[in-house]
């Protein structure tokens, strides 16, 4: 299904919301599937990279981005278009990969072989990541790849995950206390 | 001295790891076909989601019949049934003015 839209991709109301975007979503929102395989579209690559952050695995990378706008079409109903269309998914996204991450940990091999989250080892650093992450909880590993991994500020991760700045800033304290233990820990 | 020199070399290798987070990522980009897939199972999940809320609302359904049919038979008992003349079976039998009976008790007290 064609969808007519009022302006180029790309052009703004004002308050940063895509006026295209908009449209496909009101059309998703009356159930056009054609309308929301284009949302996809915009926002795949975006999605793939964020979850790429957490996960070493392709399938895990690809299950969460599925479930990613599956969760958005069953949830447009209540996106509520006061942010832009890609911070709401994001925050979807988000929550998806802590999940995940949670779950990994809880199915986890008590014989405790580390849990593949890293590329491959980078060979100019005495640090194994990999190794040193998967001894980390997953909300710190979590909070780490936020602030050091994307940049992200305190404010910025409590805005996009939605939690308290004060959750983030203890959280991202308890996170790097943590850290370096592990790094004086012999592993 | 030592202490100071163990702190930098922690430091040092906090850095090391905060450098190392920020290459941390899987690239991985959508094949052509992602969208696709999600669609497939956008159909698949609206069936689904057809089958969740019967579900859902079959037992609520079930409980609300099963009150409502209390309740009649509730108001049912409560409620005192008209006796039954001899009379009254009589003319509703003749097919005649189904209110005759009470004038003919009327003229039973009279």
């Amino acid at each position: 299904m064609e969808l007519a839209l009022p302006l180029a991709m790309g052009m703004t109301d004002g308050a940063g919301i895509d006026a295209e975007e908009a449209a496909l979503v009101a059309a998703s929102r009356d159930g056009s599937q054609a309308a929301f395989a284009r949302l996809i579209a915009r926002h795949q690559t975006r999605v793939f990279r964020l979850a790429g952050r957490f996960f070493r695995q392709r399938e895990d990378v690809e299950d969460v981005a599925q479930d990613t706008f599956i969760t958005a079409w069953r949830r447009l109903p209540t996106y509520a278009a006061r942010a832009p269309f890609e911070h709401w998914i994001t925050r979807i996204c988000l929550r998806l990969c802590y999940a995940r991450l949670g779950a990994a940990r809880r199915r986890e091999a008590p014989a405790g072989t580390p849990e593949t989250v890293a590329p491959p080892r980078d060979v100019a650093s005495s640090i194994d990541l990999a190794r040193l992450l998967s001894r980390l909880a997953p909300a710190d590993r979590f909070v780490l790849l936020l602030l050091d991994g994307e940049g992200w500020t305190v404010k910025e991760i409590a805005d996009r995950i939605g939690w308290s700045t004060a959750n983030v800033k203890v959280r991202a304290f308890r996170a790097r206390r943590r850290l370096r233990r592990a790094l004086t820990e012999p592993s | 001295m030592t202490r100071s020199m163990d702190r930098e070399a922690l430091e040092r290798r906090v850095s090391e790891v905060t450098r190392l987070l920020a290459e941390h990522r899987l690239v991985v980009d959508p094949d052509p076909a992602f969208v696709d897939r999600v669609v497939a199972r956008l159909s698949r999940e609206e069936g689904w989601m057809f089958a969740w809320a019967a579900r859902r609302v079959l037992p609520v359904t079930l409980a609300v019949a099963a009150l409502l049919m209390v309740a009649v038979l509730a108001v049912d008992r409560a409620t005192p049934r008209p006796v039954a003349t001899a009379s009254a079976s009589t003319t509703s039998q003749q097919g005649n003015d189904p209110l005759e009976w009470l004038l003919e008790d009327g003229r039973g007290v009279r």
